[in-house]
């Protein structure tokens, strides 16, 4: 974390004082300067409306440590399934150690203990298989960031199914594009992808489902891939080139 | 209206920039009718996209005694797609008077081939009291659920996740839009510019400090504090100026009794049909 971030312990919902001077700090991103440590035993807001009132106030948030179990498992198993995203960072960075483990990574204690991972995936295996198809999409996803690609390669692959386009906004939540928050998670993810599925997950792509951004956005601002790419593109000045609107 | 040539001013100003920028103009296109030959060069401009209004009931008028009616709107339509080559895309302003018009209104939007946007009444000008939200959303469901929605952009947007970004479900809509009033003053939102309310320092913001006028107001952020935890949130609380003409009306638990009956199908209905408006739940990932 940086050490510029302000942590701020609380309850939810916020004091009077509190709601008002986030409100009035507020932009169109999660401001994550400010990390509000809640603690959801204690919050007279629970369950998924406690993920509602961080997600619609824009928190940045932090659950406190000593969480009780059925309320960690609850938050999770909600946050998974969220249309709404939530910038909840230590639920982020348990569900991609959950990742990283259906990988094969064997990852010491985090927000859920070892035993309490390994009963946690065995329990929502459902919802953890559509969250690693997505994920193992990013590769074939990735070079539609590029106008040119998308206008041709991209459009012949997806009208001719070589890559198959997911339309269903519901089968992941936008909270996936929390991962490509956490330092170095993306690349560490893929470098355990054995075989990319050839799939295009329109929606969390292409729409602002996430801080008014969408994948597209995402994926330049927050890994290396696309600067990756970009040092594989031979300089012509007469080609189309990428970051051109959508 | 302004004459063409104020547009044009604009369009050269956007050729001689190279600025990717369209102009949107929305126009009842009554002068349009009456001279045509002003218009056509400037309604073909690739830059140019027209939008116009119609609605049921007396309050549109031609002149003091003549209602612009159904047949005044076709002729219209007919002439300009002669014309310029497509039917206009339509606005419709709803209230108390001609509520038991929106499906009439659709259902015309659906006969012309085009998607109208069935906007509720905010209390501005000679509209005294906001017409109800949740009066709106009774609407849409009963458009969703008549299949009528393909032709009500408002509807699309409510069903289509959490993909709002254009008014009145953006809540970060002080980001992107002005208003200019003649006076000179500037606003964020054509209906506070009517209020005259949350004005935007003009100097200022050109010499390049962006103004939040609406999005860091804590009173324009929810109708309720309870709203904050609600899974409706965006859709009560997407348009500032009805948080504000309804918490000004003290109407906000009236709207929420009201919504909380219509939630369930509501939240259905998205989960149901998501982005891009079609049953896509079946889409199967093996």
């Amino acid at each position: 974390m940086e050490s510029s971030e302000k942590m701020i312990e609380t309850i939810a919902p916020l004091n009077p004082d509190l709601l008002k001077d986030h409100i009035s700090k507020m932009s169109r991103e999660v401001n994550r300067t400010a990390v509000y440590i809640i603690d959801p035993d204690e919050s007279l807001i629970k369950g998924p409306a406690l993920l509602n009132y961080i997600g619609n106030l824009r928190l940045c948030v932090v659950l406190k440590e000593d969480t009780k179990l059925g309320t960690k498992k609850e938050l999770v198993k909600e946050y998974l399934s969220s249309r709404l995203p939530q910038a909840v960072n230590n639920i982020t960075e348990e569900v991609g150690i959950i990742l990283l483990t259906i990988k094969g990574a064997a990852i010491p204690d985090g927000f859920f203990t070892v035993e309490e991972r390994k009963e946690f995936i065995k329990d929502n295996m459902e919802v953890l298989r559509e969250w690693e198809k997505f994920l193992d999409s990013i590769p074939y996803m990735a070079p539609f960031v590029f106008g040119y690609y998308r206008e041709t390669v991209g459009k012949t692959l997806l009208s001719s199914g070589g890559i198959k386009t997911v339309d269903n906004p519901l089968l992941v939540s936008p909270n996936a594009l929390n991962l490509f928050y956490m330092d170095g998670f993306i690349e560490n993810y893929l470098s355990r992808v054995a075989r990319p599925l050839a799939r295009m997950y329109k929606y969390l792509f292409y729409s602002p489902c996430f801080e008014r951004k969408g994948m597209i956005e995402v994926l330049q601002e927050q890994t290396t891939l696309v600067p990756f790419m970009h040092s594989l593109e031979k300089p012509n000045a007469n080609q189309p080139v990428a970051h051109d609107a959508v | 209206m302004v004459p063409p040539a104020y547009y044009w001013k604009i369009i050269k100003y956007l050729d001689d920039n190279d600025l990717k920028a369209t102009v949107s103009l929305t126009t009842n296109l009554w002068d349009f009718k009456v001279r045509p030959a002003k218009w056509i060069d400037l309604f073909n401009h690739s830059r140019v996209g027209v939008g116009t209004s119609f609605q049921y009931g007396d309050a549109r008028r031609i002149t003091k005694d003549r209602v612009f009616k159904e047949e005044d709107f076709l002729e219209i339509m007919e002439m300009f797609n002669d014309k310029i080559g497509y039917y206009p895309p339509f606005i419709a302003v709803i209230d108390e008077s001609n509520e038991d018009t929106v499906i009439a209104t659709v259902q015309l939007a659906k006969k012309l081939g085009v998607v109208c946007k069935i906007n509720y009444a905010n209390v501005s000008g000679r509209q005294g009291s906001p017409y109800p939200l949740s009066k709106v959303y009774k609407h849409y469901v009963d458009l969703i659920e008549l299949g009528l929605y393909r032709w009500e952009y408002n509807t699309q947007q409510i069903m289509a996740s959490s993909a709002e970004n254009t008014c009145p479900l953006s809540r970060d809509c002080d980001v992107g839009i002005r208003a200019l009033n003649p006076d000179g003053s500037y606003y964020s939102c054509g209906s506070f510019a009517d209020d005259g309310v949350y004005s935007i320092d003009f100097d200022k913001e050109m010499d390049g400090e962006l103004a939040r006028p609406l999005s860091n107001r804590t009173y324009l952020y929810s109708l309720k504090h309870e709203c904050l935890s609600c899974p409706m949130f965006d859709l009560c609380n997407g348009c500032r100026k009805h948080v504000f003409d309804i918490k000004n009306a003290d109407t906000a638990e009236d709207h929420c009794e009201r919504m909380k009956v219509l939630a369930p199908r509501i939240i259905e209905y998205r989960r149901i049909y998501g982005i891009f408006g079609k049953n896509d739940r079946n889409d199967s990932t093996p």
